[in-house]
C-alpha cells in the first residue's frame, strides 16, 4: 500500500467493479482507511442517491471469507456493510486486489486514533450514541453467528453529517481482534498474538463496547500507559474493570454498566438482556467482581513471583527451559495443593505433564511441549502457548498466514504445534466439549493427517487454505492476479504465461492445494502423479487438474496454456511404444494445439483407450522379441553341436553309401559273369 | 570362522569336496567289448572259402588288406571306418572274385589276375574312396547343417529386427522369459 501512495503521483486511471463502480484510485479516503485497508472514492454508475467507498484490502492478510460474504447478503443497518466486493486490477500496485465497496459513513470516524485524549462524554451522549447506536449492530451480527470483534474508537463510524447516528466499522478485511488493542480484548483473548485470536462471541463484542464507553467517559485511554502484557498482568491481578477504569469518576449507573460489560467470566458479564434493562433505565444489583483465588505464599517462576493460577502459566509459558524442570518436579503440585487448596489443578497438571511423549524421549521440543500441555492444564480458557507462539485454537489460520508472511511468529513452530496435538489436547482441557469443540477437535485430527501428507495438494500449503477459507491462492506464479475463486485461476495462469513469468510447469504445490482445497469434486489420484517423479505422469497429472478446470468453469480457450503443455507434449507422446503412434499423435499434435484447449490436448495425449491398447500389444510385442531372442540363443547352441552331429550323421551316410555300392557291384558282377 | 552363506542362505561346501566331484563326473571311459563271434565266422567262412575256393580265397585276402587295415585302425565301437571301407574294397574285388567263381580254371585265372596291376588299382582304389568317403563325408553334414541353422535364424532375427522397427529398441529391454 505504501507503493501504492508512491505511484499516486502519477495519472492513474479509474478501476472498474462489476462494470457498476468505478474505483478513484487518485482519490484516497485517509479517514476511512482500516488498518489492512486504503480508502478510496467510488462512483456509481447507477444513480442511487447513496455515496459509496471503497476498501482495497491488503493481500497478505485474508479477509473473513465468511463473514463478508454473510454481511453482505443480509445488509446491516447499523454496521459498515459491503454492498458489492470482487477482486479488480489495482493499477497503483500494478497488481489484482481484493475491494470492498461500502456505503460511505457522512459523519466519518467517531475518533482517529485509541490512544488520544478527549473530551469525556456525558452519560447520556454515551447512552444515546453509542449503546443505542451500536447495540442493534451488534445484534444483528451475533443473531447471524459473526461476532464485529473489531469494537475500538477508532472504527465506529457516524452514518449522518451531524454525526449523531454511530455504526460499527469495518469487520471483514481483517481477521477477528487484529487490530484490536490489549484494553479491548478479554484477558485470554488479550494472551493471544494479535493475529492468531479467536473469531470468538458476542461477549467479546460486549467487554469492547464496554471499554469504548470507559474511554468515551473517561477522555483517556483505558489502561493509562501500560504496555500491552503490563496491562495483561494487572487484568489478571486486580480485574478488568479496576485495571482499566483506574481512578475515573463514574456515577453509579455507568460503573454499573462497565462493571457488568468488563467482568472478566464470561458466565457473569452482561448480556443483550442486562444491557437493555439498563437502557431502560432500570437498576440491576451490581455484580461483585470475583477474582481468581490468591495464594497466601508466591509461587516463584524463573524470578517472577506469582499468586494465581493464571500468572503461574503464564509465567511458565514465559520461562521456556526452566519451566520444563518447574512441571516435573514435586513444587508446583505441592504449592497448588498447600497454598491454593486446588487439588483438581495439582492433579491435571501431573496428567497434563505425562500426557503425550514420554518423559524419557527429552529434547527442547519435548520439554516445550510438556510446558504447553502445563499450560493448558493450569488454564485451560488462555490461548495455546509453545514456545514463544501464543494462538487461540481457532486462531491458526491468521497465525500461518502472518508467520508466511513474515509478519511474526515462526511457520516451522506452528507445525510443530499441530503435530504435536495441542489444540486437540487445549480441547480436551475445557471440561465438558461443546458441539463446536467437538467438530473442531475432529478437524484437527484430519488436518495434521493434512499436514503429514508429503504430495501436492496436502502438507502445509493446503492445510494455509483450510484454515483461511478466503485466502487468495498464493503460489508465486499467480499471486498478484489474486486468484480468489477456482474460475480465475485459468485465467490468471494464462496471463502469466503469456507474461513470461511461466516458463516450465504451471502447477506449484500452492496451486494444487488451492484447487484441492476449493474444488468440491476432486480426484486425489491427480495430486499423487502431480508428485510423482516421473517427468511424463507428473504432465500429465498437471494437465489433468486444470483440463479439469476448464471443464467446470472455463475459459474455452488457452492459448499461450496450451501452447506451454505442448512443450512438454514430447514425453507424453514417447509414453506410447508405438513408433507409427508416436509419430501420428507428433504430426497431429500441431493442429490440436491450436485449438488451444487443454481439455482437447488432454483426450489428444492421454486417451486412457489409446494407451491400454497400446501397451497391451507393447507386452506382446515384448514377449514375442523374447521367444525370439530365446530361439536365436537355441540356434547358436546347435551350432556349437554340429560338428559332433555331423560327424555321427557323415559316417553313417558314408558306410550306408559304401554298402549300397557294394550290394550294386556284387549283383552286377554276378549278373555280368553268371552264365544266365 | 562361519562359512559363508550363498544366495539361498545355506553354506557353502568346501572347496576340498571340489576335485572329488569332478572326478566322480567324468564319464569313465567305456571299455571295448571284445566279441569272438566275427573273428570265429570270419575264419569259418575263410577255412570253408580256402577248402572249397582255394584261388577265390587267395584273392580275397590279398584284395581285402586295407579293409583288414582299417580294422586294425579303426577302435570305435561301431566301426564305421571298417563297414564304409569294407563295403567299397569289398565291391572292388567282388567283380574279380567272380570272373574265378565262373572260370573254368580259377587257378589259371587267379595267376592272371594278380600279375595285371590294374586289378590291384581297382580293388584298392574302392577302398581308397571308402577312406575318402568316411573322413570327407562329415565336412560336407556340417556345411548342410550350418546352411540349415542359418536359415532359421535369420527368420527370427528379422522378427526381432520387425518388431524393434515397430516399439523402438525398448522392446528388447526384457528379461527373456522362462519356458
Amino acid at each position: 500500500m505504501a507503493a501504492a501512495a508512491k505511484k499516486l503521483e502519477g495519472p492513474v486511471s479509474s478501476v472498474r467493479l462489476r462494470d457498476r463502480w468505478e474505483i478513484l484510485p487518485n482519490i484516497p479516503l485517509a479517514d476511512l482507511h482500516s488498518p489492512t485497508a486504503q480508502a478510496y472514492a467510488v462512483e456509481d454508475h447507477r444513480t442511487t442517491g447513496q455515496s459509496y467507498f471503497a476498501l482495497i484490502a491488503d493481500p497478505k492478510y485474508p479477509p473473513r471469507g465468511a463473514a463478508l460474504n454473510l454481511v453482505k447478503m443480509v445488509r446491516l443497518p447499523h454496521v459498515l456493510t459491503p454492498v458489492e466486493f470482487g477482486p479488480v486490477d489495482w493499477t497503483p500496485d500494478g497488481r489484482r486486489c481484493l475491494a470492498i465497496i461500502f456505503e460511505r459513513p457522512a459523519g466519518g470516524r467517531l475518533l482517529a486514533s485509541c490512544e488520544q485524549t478527549i473530551t469525556p462524554w456525558s452519560e447520556a451522549e454515551v447512552a444515546e450514541r453509542i449503546l443505542s447506536g451500536l447495540l442493534p449492530g451488534i445484534r444483528a451480527l451475533d443473531t447471524e453467528g459473526v461476532p464485529h470483534r473489531g469494537i475500538r474508537p477508532d472504527n465506529i463510524f457516524f452514518r449522518d453529517a451531524a454525526r449523531r447516528q454511530t455504526t460499527l466499522g469495518d469487520c471483514v478485511t481483517q481477521s477477528p481482534g487484529r487490530h484490536q488493542p490489549a484494553a479491548y480484548e478479554t484477558i485470554e483473548s488479550a494472551m493471544a498474538m494479535p493475529w492468531a485470536r479467536s473469531a470468538g462471541t458476542v461477549a467479546d463484542d460486549l467487554y469492547a463496547l464496554g471499554v469504548l464507553c470507559l474511554y468515551l467517559l473517561s477522555g483517556r485511554p483505558p489502561g493509562g500507559d501500560l504496555a500491552e502484557e503490563a496491562l495483561i498482568d494487572e487484568k489478571i491481578k486486580r480485574g478488568s474493570f479496576a485495571v482499566l477504569a483506574g481512578d475515573t469518576r463514574l456515577s453509579i449507573a455507568m460503573a454499573e454498566l462497565c462493571r457488568g460489560l468488563l467482568i472478566d467470566d464470561v458466565d457473569e458479564r452482561w448480556t443483550f438482556k442486562e444491557l437493555e434493562h439498563w437502557l431502560e433505565g432500570r437498576r440491576l444489583t451490581p455484580k461483585p467482581i470475583v477474582l481468581a483465588p490468591r495464594a497466601t505464599r508466591a509461587f516463584e517462576v524463573a524470578g517472577e513471583q506469582c499468586f494465581s493460577i493464571r500468572m503461574i502459566a503464564r509465567a511458565l509459558a514465559r520461562a521456556a527451559e526452566q519451566a520444563a524442570h518447574i512441571v516435573q518436579g514435586p513444587a508446583l503440585p505441592n504449592w497448588l495443593q498447600r497454598s491454593l487448596d486446588d487439588k483438581a489443578a495439582a492433579i491435571s497438571l501431573t496428567k497434563a505433564v505425562g500426557d503425550g511423549d514420554g518423559p524419557s524421549s527429552g529434547g527442547a521440543a519435548h520439554d516445550a511441549r510438556m510446558v504447553a500441555r502445563a499450560a493448558m492444564s493450569l488454564d485451560p480458557l488462555a490461548p495455546i502457548r509453545y514456545r514463544g507462539l501464543s494462538v487461540a485454537v481457532d486462531g491458526f489460520g491468521g497465525a500461518l498466514v502472518t508467520a508466511l508472511n513474515g509478519g511474526g511468529g515462526s511457520v516451522k513452530l506452528l507445525v510443530e504445534l499441530l503435530l504435536a496435538r495441542l489444540p486437540q489436547f487445549w480441547l480436551r482441557m475445557q471440561g465438558s466439549l461443546r458441539p463446536e469443540h467437538q467438530g473442531l477437535s475432529r478437524s484437527y485430527d484430519r488436518l495434521c493427517r493434512t499436514l503429514e501428507d508429503r504430495r501436492p495438494g496436502f502438507g502445509l500449503e493446503r492445510l494455509i487454505y483450510e484454515l483461511n477459507p478466503a485466502l487468495h491462492c498464493l503460489s508465486p506464479l499467480v499471486e498478484n492476479r489474486f486468484v480468489y475463486g477456482l474460475a480465475d485461476l485459468l485465467p490468471a495462469l494464462e496471463l502469466a504465461v503469456v507474461g513470461g513469468a511461466i516458463e516450465n510447469h504451471p502447477v506449484d504445490r500452492h496451486i494444487a492445494a488451492f484447487v484441492a482445497h476449493s474444488s468440491k469434486k476432486f480426484d486425489e489420484t491427480v495430486l499423487t502423479a502431480i508428485g510423482h517423479i516421473d517427468p511424463a505422469i507428473k504432465v500429465a497429472g498437471m494437465l489433468h487438474l486444470l483440463g479439469q478446470l476448464q471443464v467446470e468453469h472455463g475459459p474455452d480457450k488457452l492459448p499461450a496454456l496450451t501452447q506451454l503443455f505442448g512443450r512438454h507434449a514430447q514425453i507424453l507422446i514417447n509414453r506410447f511404444h508405438n513408433r507409427r503412434t508416436r509419430e501420428r499423435l507428433g504430426e497431429e499434435l500441431t493442429a490440436v494445439l491450436r485449438d488451444g484447449s487443454l481439455v482437447r490436448l488432454l483426450q489428444f495425449l492421454d486417451d486412457s483407450k489409446e494407451r491400454q491398447e497400446d501397451s497391451t500389444y507393447y507386452a506382446r510385442a515384448r514377449a514375442n522379441y523374447a521367444i525370439a531372442a530365446k530361439a536365436i540363443e537355441r540356434c547358436e547352441a546347435d551350432r556349437q553341436r554340429i560338428p559332433e552331429e555331423a560327424a555321427t550323421t557323415a559316417s553313417v551316410i558314408a558306410a550306408g553309401i559304401s554298402m549300397v555300392f557294394s550290394v550294386l557291384a556284387t549283383v552286377g558282377s554276378f549278373l555280368l559273369y553268371g552264365h544266365f | 570362522m562361519a562359512k559363508p552363506p550363498t544366495a539361498a542362505g545355506k553354506p557353502l561346501a568346501p572347496a576340498k569336496a571340489k576335485p572329488r566331484a569332478s572326478t566322480k563326473a567324468k564319464p569313465a571311459k567305456p571299455k571295448r567289448q571284445t566279441s569272438l563271434l566275427g573273428p570265429f565266422i570270419f575264419t569259418t567262412i575263410l577255412v570253408l572259402l580256402a577248402v572249397t575256393a582255394m584261388p577265390i580265397c587267395i584273392l580275397l585276402i590279398a584284395g581285402m588288406i586295407p579293409t583288414i587295415t582299417a580294422y586294425a585302425v579303426d577302435q570305435t565301437e561301431r566301426r564305421m571306418l571298417t563297414l564304409t571301407v569294407g563295403a567299397l574294397n569289398l565291391a572292388g574285388v567282388v567283380p574279380f572274385c567272380m570272373q574265378l567263381w565262373f572260370s573254368a580254371d580259377p587257378m589259371q585265372g587267379l595267376t592272371q589276375l594278380i600279375t595285371q596291376p590294374w586289378v590291384w588299382m581297382v580293388m584298392y582304389m574302392a577302398a581308397g574312396i571308402g577312406w575318402l568317403l568316411h573322413f570327407g563325408m562329415p565336412v560336407a553334414v556340417a556345411i548342410v547343417l550350418e546352411q540349415s541353422l542359418d536359415v532359421r535364424k535369420s527368420k527370427y532375427v528379422s522378427i526381432q529386427k520387425r518388431l524393434k522397427e515397430e516399439w523402438g529398441d525398448d522392446v528388447a529391454l526384457v528379461t527373456v522369459p522362462e519356458e
